[in-house]
């Protein structure tokens, strides 16, 4: 069976791109039918001979999330990030989120997604966490949130009356 | 008066959120006297663009406007001189900001953190940011942080500041 995950991320340094094109890992796509959907123009990450990386361009908004809706899951490789957008729409999504085990992703998403462990001593950490998230299927864990959200008129006129 | 301000930004996901929040001021018949400031040919402005002519026509009645500024004020040269030299409080109550600098004359402003690279980023260009984040921060500056890692990473780096802790519908 094929599995399709998406990334959706502009190509920065700390969204970590660079790490999906490391050999092993995509030895382990090919193996295992596994797609990554990015969504970075062609020209700016040279595709690979597996074509295991698929750029998508850049896309709005509404496009990521029908993408997300249709894709196996999340992937997301972001090294720090303020809140994580994407990890939010993946909890609206019920989608399965593979991300590093980060103080940001640990906060909103708990201990629902498949974590990449950062001090992961042998295989590639990621091979890892795709192998427990293959492991699950055909039902592997959703993600959701562990805090909620405000409705934003709430938030405005908490901001209003703070300053 | 108060002032939404969002000329900064040009990322999709901070995008996303001062849309969420401008919208929130257009569509929310209740809410009024709001000056909404952003930049053309910005993510932001694409998504202004779906807002019908008759909503925006509507807006003047609630006192509530929308300025566009030239994609130049985008620039970070630019865009710091304007942080730097604007007294927004000759003319608005209360400030509001959502892209990465504080405006450095302005009493009652709440900033809005979404920058992740003022704190972690390790390139010289974030670290000249950065030191200009801390000339324009001013004492009376109140923060809002979505997640409560970032907000102890902020203090780590820049010192203890008056912030709320919230967590949004996008």
């Amino acid at each position: 069976m094929a599995y399709n995950l998406f990334y959706p991320a502009s190509l920065l340094p700390h969204k970590n791109h660079r790490l999906l094109r490391d050999p092993e890992l995509l030895g382990y796509f090919f193996q295992n039918e596994i797609k990554v959907f990015l969504t970075i123009d062609s020209n700016q990450f040279l595709s690979e001979p597996g074509g295991s990386l698929v750029c998508l361009g850049r896309l709005d908004r509404d496009a990521c999330i029908s993408f997300l809706r249709q894709s196996d899951g999340l992937l997301f490789l972001s090294e720090f990030e303020s809140l994580g957008l994407p990890l939010i729409e993946a909890a609206s999504a019920r989608k399965p989120v593979i991300s590093f085990d980060l103080p940001y992703s640990r906060e909103l998403l708990g201990d629902s997604p498949y974590y990449i462990q950062h001090d992961f001593r042998g295989d590639n950490p990621i091979c890892c966490a795709l192998t427990n998230f293959l492991s699950d299927q055909p039902t592997p864990r959703q993600s959701a949130l562990v805090r909620d959200a405000l409705p934003i008129s709430t938030v405005w006129s908490c901001f209003l009356n703070a300053i | 008066m108060d002032l939404l301000w969002a000329a900064g930004i040009n990322g999709e996901g901070s995008s996303v959120v001062a849309f969420s929040f401008v919208e929130n001021v257009v569509a929310n018949q209740d809410l009024s006297d709001v000056f909404i400031v952003y930049t053309s040919k910005s993510t932001l402005s694409s998504k202004l663009a779906s807002l019908t002519v008759s909503t925006i026509d509507s807006l003047s009645s609630r006192n509530v406007y929308l300025l566009r500024l030239p994609k130049a004020c985008r620039m970070y040269p630019i865009h710091f001189l304007i942080k730097c030299f604007l007294p927004v409080n000759i003319w608005f109550k209360r400030c509001v900001v959502f892209d990465d600098f504080p405006f450095r004359i302005c009493s009652r402003q709440l900033l809005y953190f979404h920058q992740p690279n003022l704190i972690f980023g390790y390139s010289v260009l974030w670290r000249i940011k950065r030191l200009a984040f801390k000339m324009l921060k001013p004492k009376s500056l109140t923060f809002n942080f979505q997640t409560c890692h970032i907000k102890d990473s902020f203090v780590r780096a820049f010192g203890e500041c008056k912030f709320l802790l919230l967590l949004h519908q996008i």
